[in-house]
């Protein structure tokens, strides 16, 4: 499939103010989405980071056109998906978030026939089945059903059906939830090769490292709103300075007296013994941190870590949640 | 038209990778054919002993048709298995739209009760002595509109079922209550008063009257027009009703 050509400012997926409430029968409505817009251009990545609920799948579906929109538009290619309650669009490829195949069947009839759906035939179907296994590392398991694959091989398989047609707009909704190392790489680098020929790529996930493996930009949504978009490095720059991280001896009370110590410190925050502080020199190394401190305080220090500026940093003190990374802890913010 | 035949032929598949559940459909109906055909050929013989009819005459089209019914289990195994695989909405994504799909869906489901009805009448013939002794054609006609009539029903427990459990629940309504009353499970004539009343409001009462016309008496496609009219109205209403409570963003699964 060819790959239309945007004109300048004319993004391959736009989304433009979505609105979408859930109804239930006694219930107050949930608003998922709540007037969200951004734009994806062709042979950009995008990836779409937010917390459970936070509304990506709902984002996904309804850019997908399978779900209808209360208000706003998506438009792929200047076609918009959400006319008459959702219209699906070929050039769409769409790899939800549960896994989506055919058990009963091979993972050749699998892609041969989300290949013939989507038009193609004969020769060039047999040669795209044939090409999109070897990048799926599957061509010695396309005589397997695809329940009998592993978790890894099934997954790659659930990805590859959306790349089969080579879509010019791809969403992939968290693709690599629970795949093995090496699935994941393979999976990424399909991404990255599909993007580099021209595809716009919508990439919704949790596992923040892989939106440096990507070089993607970033979209940050919670409770249906944007909350930031930017390149990895601008949200880092903006929203995770560098922290330090003291352990400190738990008979003294001393991180009251931190804040005071610590100049470069913006604030801090403690548990019993554990002081978190923000530096707003983002040059100071671990030493001079810790000259800063009086005697007995340095003393009281058990362990202390420069904790490097990160995505995920960012990440969690825009929405303030978990990510899959931080094995549930949240941080707080202090005075 | 290219992508319909693309549904059909991956349905085809699928039927094929259950290869054995299918079957049953066509083997279990010869089977009992097997169990009452002695009983059928009493009662034929008590109605006219000089006729020279088979129980198979009359028992064979009614196993074909309750079977017809049955094998929509098959049908909502592999619309609900669309659900709870994810497949529905993957397949809607690539801009095929739901109508398409079940058009696909119901096509092989048609064919597939055509088959049924092949195999049974074609068994009955060779094992049983069947002998239609009318027009062929006639016979062919009235299976032709009845199985539309079969799969317009499976489309509406499509429309309401959310999971197999309750999409079971049609089909055995289909295959036991609407069978039984049309006259498909035992001779009409032996049916309770209260259920031969009620029996013409079934299309199976209908189908079972076509094919003991066309089989027992000998008759043509003139002769089976109005039960043909009165199929097809069935299977009109019946895709009508259809078209009104068709969700396809309805929440469905298989088991769960």
């Amino acid at each position: 499939m060819s790959h239309p050509t945007d004109a300048p400012g004319d993004a391959a997926l736009v989304v433009d103010d979505l609105h979408k409430s859930y109804r239930r029968r006694g219930a107050e409505p949930v608003q998922a989405l709540a007037g969200v817009s951004f734009e994806v251009a062709s042979g950009e990545i995008v990836a779409l980071l937010g917390n459970n609920g936070a509304g990506k799948t709902t984002l996904m579906s309804v850019a997908a056109g399978l779900v209808p929109t209360d208000s706003g538009r998506v438009l792929v290619h200047r076609e918009c998906v959400t006319d008459r309650g959702g219209r699906p669009t070929r050039q769409l490829g769409l790899a939800p978030q549960e896994e989506s195949l055919y058990p009963t069947l091979t993972a050749w009839q699998n892609l041969d026939y989300f290949g013939r759906l989507a038009g193609l035939r004969g020769a060039g179907l047999r040669a795209r089945t044939t090409e999109l296994a070897e990048q799926l590392a599957l061509s010695e398991h396309l005589d397997v059903r695809a329940s009998s694959l592993s978790g890894g091989r099934r997954r790659r398989l659930h990805t590859g059906l959306a790349l089969m047609h080579m879509p010019s707009v791809l969403l992939l909704d968290e693709v690599t939830v629970g795949v093995d190392v090496e699935a994941r790489k393979s999976v990424l680098e399909l991404v990255r090769d599909r993007a580099r020929r021209g595809a716009a790529v919508l990439y919704s996930t949790h596992q923040l490292h892989e939106v440096e493996r990507l070089g993607a930009r970033v979209v940050i949504i919670d409770a249906g709103r944007v909350l930031a978009t930017g390149s990895a490095q601008a949200l880092i720059a903006a929203h995770a300075p560098p922290l330090v991280e003291l352990v400190l001896d738990e008979a003294l009370d001393l991180p009251g007296s931190i804040t005071s110590q610590l100049e470069t410190a913006a604030w801090t925050t403690s548990g019993t013994n554990r002081v978190v502080a923000r530096l707003s020199d983002t040059t100071i190394a671990l030493p001079e941190v810790l000259e800063q401190m009086d005697a007995p305080t340095r003393r009281a220090v058990r362990g202390a870590t420069l904790i490097a500026p990160s995505l995920e940093t960012a990440f969690r003190r825009l929405v303030g949640g978990t990510t899959a990374a931080d094995g549930g802890q949240t941080l707080e913010e202090g005075p | 038209m290219r992508q319909l035949l693309s549904i059909c032929r991956h349905e085809i598949s699928l039927m094929r990778s259950h290869a054995i559940p299918v079957a049953l459909y066509y083997l279990i109906p010869l089977a009992i054919l097997a169990f009452v055909e002695g009983g059928f050929s009493v009662y034929l013989q008590l109605e006219d002993p000089s006729a020279g009819f088979s129980g198979a005459d009359l028992a064979a089209p009614g196993q074909a048709t309750m079977f017809g019914f049955m094998s929509l289990a098959t049908v909502g195994f592999f619309f609900l298995g669309d659900h709870a695989w994810g497949t529905w909405n993957r397949v809607r994504a690539l801009g095929v739209r739901p109508r398409r799909i079940m058009t696909g869906k119901l096509g092989v489901a048609y064919l597939n009760q055509l088959m049924i009805f092949v195999v049974v009448m074609g068994a009955a013939t060779l094992l049983f002595g069947l002998t239609v002794r009318g027009s062929t054609v006639a016979l062919i006609a009235v299976e032709l509109v009845m199985a539309l009539v079969i799969v317009g029903y499976g489309l509406i427990a499509c429309s309401l079922a959310r999971n197999q459990a309750e999409f079971n629940a049609f089909s055995y309504l289909g295959a036991l209550v609407l069978a039984g009353l049309g006259g498909a499970l035992t001779p009409f004539e032996t049916l309770p008063q209260w259920a031969q009343t009620i029996a013409p409001l079934t299309p199976t009462y209908w189908s079972v009257r076509a094919f003991s016309i066309v089989i027992l008496d000998g008759g043509g496609l003139a002769d089976v027009s109005e039960e043909l009219l009165v199929l097809a109205l069935f299977a009109a209403v019946f895709f009508l009703v259809v078209s009104r409570l068709f969700d396809a963003s309805k929440r469905r699964t298989t088991w769960a």
